[in-house]
């Protein structure tokens, strides 16, 4: 039998089983915590592709500026699924609350460019983690994943990560703080890299690639549910993982195509012209116990260690590869 | 037949600390229906307060407030008290019409009280303003429109708080025969306070004159003066003359001494 | 139409936003010109998506306020007329009122979620207070003599609140609402930046992630005029509510 017609075999036997529950008005309403940022791309291919609406989900999404409101709001039970750093997500692990994840979302490609940049003004003389002790470094956030590769780049290129002064800086007012001295440098994630060398260009430059330089194909991103939750709805989020694979497939399909990049534009509203410069991550499905350790490795590495459960317990099926 | 009753009243405000300041001490006074009565006292010897526990406003500290033989403990439909500060009783927001029917709307409907209103109005001589608001009037008009409106509510008995002591010196004695007009056509009890000697005998059928704080009655006088009284003969008139001298003597002499 | 020097002094600020972004005296692409700005508005506004957004804010911000206003009116008015609930609840509304609206909205989002009702509830706890603070004014204002008055005529307690007192007290009552006003609409939009896609916030939020300034001002600018016309509007609507205030006051004065 051909793909095709197993295929629509399958769906023809499904169809009349799933037709009442998924019947219009029916659809189970998912709200999602995300971030206006690239990694989100599958999850909003596989709601304009209608791959949700297949599955009798309908995703509501939920934009917070610095992920501030998504991990609590997931603990609240205001969001079923919430898409955050994976650092962030590990530090709520050791809290004791008890996330799980459903799903891969974005990871660092195995050689540059990849999606975080570090960025000093031109003629600094800045070049390695050395030239940074004693400076004034941006991030984000304190403590989550931006951070922890620029503190390993920081080390891997020569310098003591504990003598960096980390400012917290929002990206979209980075280049302005970096052109303008109040910073040295800074961690950029993209497209706020692309934005930053576009307008200030003639003035900033780009010195490391924190994740590939530290961490290649390392993990970046992940969506994550509550553990009892997915104990008590557990084929709810079996579809939910169906659907946003088969968005992680359409993105994946097209990388390097100009759909992708409209399908970015218009849910970030980014202009086109400037994601035709930005570096994109890999969107992978699954969650490894591998990249897990990793970054628990790495975080202990930087101050963050502390008790973490076993890394295969913290992944649910849907993100098993 | 006794209307109105004050049986050995007895009013103290508390004072901060100290014991409380005793106004008035055991004032005992009565008003015949029908009557009209004036009560002449000096300035801050407590007039108002008095007259607001016969209104039902103020609750005495001790003694007895009877109004018709019954006591009373709150504002009583018989009485209406009207203010001596007409502009602070009157709603601005209210045109005269609607303020006069303000006295009767929660009774009678919004509609029936606005009708009812003309005619208290046309009584002070206000037709043809019950538009305008308050505050575009003179003093005397808006005294005049607080009369009205204690008219809409038919008050068996008038308590007025020297309702005339704002106005003019010529608003005054128009005010008065405007007053006195009123009180014999619709054949009200009235209780009239004031500190113008020459008021209380142009209007009153006997004058009660009380003394500074603590207030008692000092003196109880009948007028004996002919109805109908015109303003300018009365006032010339020999029993008039005599009882200024008196009356202004007790007055004069109580503050010398 | 008179142009007045206020109009003036804005043109001029206006012309030194272009200028300064054109000629380059502020060099920064977070500083766009006012003309790419209004280019930007006019787009969002074409779409339909400002204005629909737009529509969403005032919803949440009328809604806001009159909640948070009836309260702050009906509370008031208790504080002033009954003393024992001034005495019960006096020290409760005193500690909250210095809580900052930032400082609440953690445990607001925990109670009621991230959606209208908590976006109302912070705007509505923003307009509580000014409007509580001015009714309680206003009510301790009320001629003594106005309340004696309608005693008198056997008017009822809460006919003489209706009647006697909320009028009275309309004027402190207004002004405390033209204070809550100029909040209400701030306050819309800081609660619409931590979640959710809808209203302008989310739109400032999504805007300054894509790094669109030219978006982000225009509707900065846009809600410099809403807040402006909202200001204008509501001083209208006090001069027809209050006409009789501003008449007396003029014919005391
Ligand atoms: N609420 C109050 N608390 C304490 N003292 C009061 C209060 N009300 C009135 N008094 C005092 O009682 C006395 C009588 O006051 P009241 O207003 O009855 O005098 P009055 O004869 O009407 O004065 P006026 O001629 O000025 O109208 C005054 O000395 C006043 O200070
Ligand atoms: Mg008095």
């Amino acid at each position: 039998m051909s793909l095709t017609r197993r295929t629509a075999l399958a769906a023809a036997l499904a169809t009349p089983l799933a037709a009442p529950a998924f019947a219009q008005g029916a659809l189970t309403r998912m709200r999602v915590s995300v971030i206006p940022v690239l990694d989100v791309a599958p999850l909003h291919a596989a709601i304009r592709e209608g791959f949700f609406a297949a599955e009798g989900i309908e995703i509501d999404t939920s934009t917070t500026a610095g992920g501030a409101t998504g991990l609590p709001g997931l603990v609240a039970g205001q969001f079923r699924v919430v898409f955050s750093n994976v650092v962030s997500i590990m530090l709520g692990v050791r809290e004791g609350l008890d996330f799980r994840f459903v799903s891969g979302a974005s990871r660092a490609k195995d050689s540059p460019p990849d999606i975080l940049a570090l960025l000093v003004r031109k003629g600094s003389g800045i070049r390695t983690g050395r030239d940074l002790e004693g400076k004034r470094l941006a991030s984000n956030t304190r403590n989550n994943i931006v951070w922890l590769r620029g503190m390993a780049w920081v080390e891997k290129t020569g310098g003591d990560w504990r003598r960096v002064n980390t400012v917290e800086v929002p990206f979209p007012q980075m280049a302005d703080a970096l052109a303008g001295g109040q910073v040295d440098a800074a961690i950029f994630s993209e497209p706020f890299v692309a934005a930053a060398l576009e307008t200030h260009g003639d003035r900033l430059e780009r010195i490391g690639w924190p994740m590939s330089e530290t961490a290649p194909g390392g993990t970046n991103a992940q969506y994550v549910a509550m553990a009892d939750d997915l104990a008590r709805n557990g084929d709810l989020f079996d579809r939910f993982g169906r659907a946003l694979h088969k968005g992680v497939d359409w993105v994946n399909e097209r990388q390097g195509q100009p759909a992708l990049l409209e399908l970015i534009s218009a849910f970030s509203r980014v202009p086109l012209a400037r994601l035709q410069n930005t570096a994109l991550p890999a969107y992978p499905k699954a969650v490894t116990s591998a990249e897990l350790d990793e970054i628990v490795a790495t975080m202990t590495r930087y101050g963050l260690g502390g008790r973490y459960p076993a890394s295969a317990s913290l992944i649910f099926r849907t993100a098993r590869g | 037949m006794r209307f109105l009753e004050l049986d050995e009243v007895t009013k103290e405000y508390p004072t901060r600390g100290g014991p409380p300041a005793r106004v008035m001490d055991r004032v005992s006074l009565s008003v015949q229906e029908g009557e009209f009565l004036a009560v002449l006292g000096p300035s801050g010897c407590g007039k108002s307060t008095l007259l607001q526990m016969a209104a039902g406003l103020l609750p005495p500290t001790s003694g007895a407030v009877r109004i018709a033989g019954r006591p009373v403990n709150a504002p009583p439909p018989e009485a209406v008290y009207v203010f001596q500060q007409y502009s602070r009783s009157l709603l601005p927001w209210r045109s005269v019409r609607d303020n006069v029917a303000f006295a009767t709307e929660h009774r009678l409907g919004r509609r029936r009280a606005r009708e009812a209103a003309d005619e208290p109005l046309k009584l002070v001589g206000l037709e043809g303003f019950g538009d305008h608001f308050p505050w575009q009037l003179s003093g005397g008009m808006q005294q005049r429109v607080a009369i009205a409106r204690a008219l809409a509510a038919e008050p068996a008995m008038l308590l007025m708080d020297e309702p005339f002591s704002a106005v003019d010196a010529l608003t005054r004695l128009d005010l008065q025969s405007l007053v006195l007009d009123i009180w014999s056509r619709r054949r009200l009890t009235v209780m009239l306070v004031t500190h113008d000697v020459e008021e209380a005998i142009q209007l009153a059928d006997r004058i009660i004159v009380l003394t500074n704080r603590p207030t008692t009655v000092a003196e109880e006088i009948a007028v004996a003066l002919p109805r109908p009284r015109d303003p300018i003969a009365t006032r010339e008139h020999p029993r008039f003359l005599e009882l200024r001298h008196h009356l202004l003597e007790r007055l004069l002499a109580r503050h010398a001494g | 139409m008179r142009i007045t020097s206020g109009t003036w002094l804005i043109l001029g600020l206006l012309a030194l936003w272009e200028a300064s972004a054109r000629l380059g005296w502020v060099d920064s692409p977070n500083w766009p010109a006012l003309s790419q700005v209004l280019a930007a508005l006019a787009a969002d506004m074409a779409t339909g998506e400002l204005p629909a957004r737009i529509c969403g804010s005032l919803w949440r911000m009328g809604a806001g306020l009159a909640a948070g206003g009836l309260a702050g009116v009906l509370t008031g008015l208790a504080f002033a007329l009954i003393p024992l609930t001034a005495r019960l609840f006096g020290v409760v509304v005193e500690l909250l009122r210095p809580i900052p609206v930032p400082a609440v909205i953690p445990p607001l989002v925990l109670f009621l979620g991230l959606d209208d009702p908590m976006k109302i509830t912070v705007v509505a706890l923003t307009v509580f207070f000014p409007v509580l603070t001015n009714t309680l004014q206003g009510v301790q204002a009320v001629e003594p003599d106005s309340i004696a008055m309608g005693r008198t005529f056997g008017i009822g307690p809460l006919r003489r609140a209706g009647f006697i007192i909320l009028p009275a007290a309309l004027p402190a009552i207004l002004a405390g609402f033209r204070v809550a006003l100029a909040l209400a609409l701030v306050v819309t939009v800081v609660a619409e930046m931590i979640a959710g896609e809808q209203g302008i916030g989310s739109y400032l939020v999504l805007m300054q992630f894509a790094g669109r300034a030219p978006e982000m001002y225009g509707v900065i600018v846009l809600l410099a005029a809403l807040g402006y016309a909202l200001n204008r509007g509501f001083v209208a609507l006090e001069r027809r509510l209050i006409a009789w205030w501003y008449a007396a006051g003029r014919e005391a004065a």
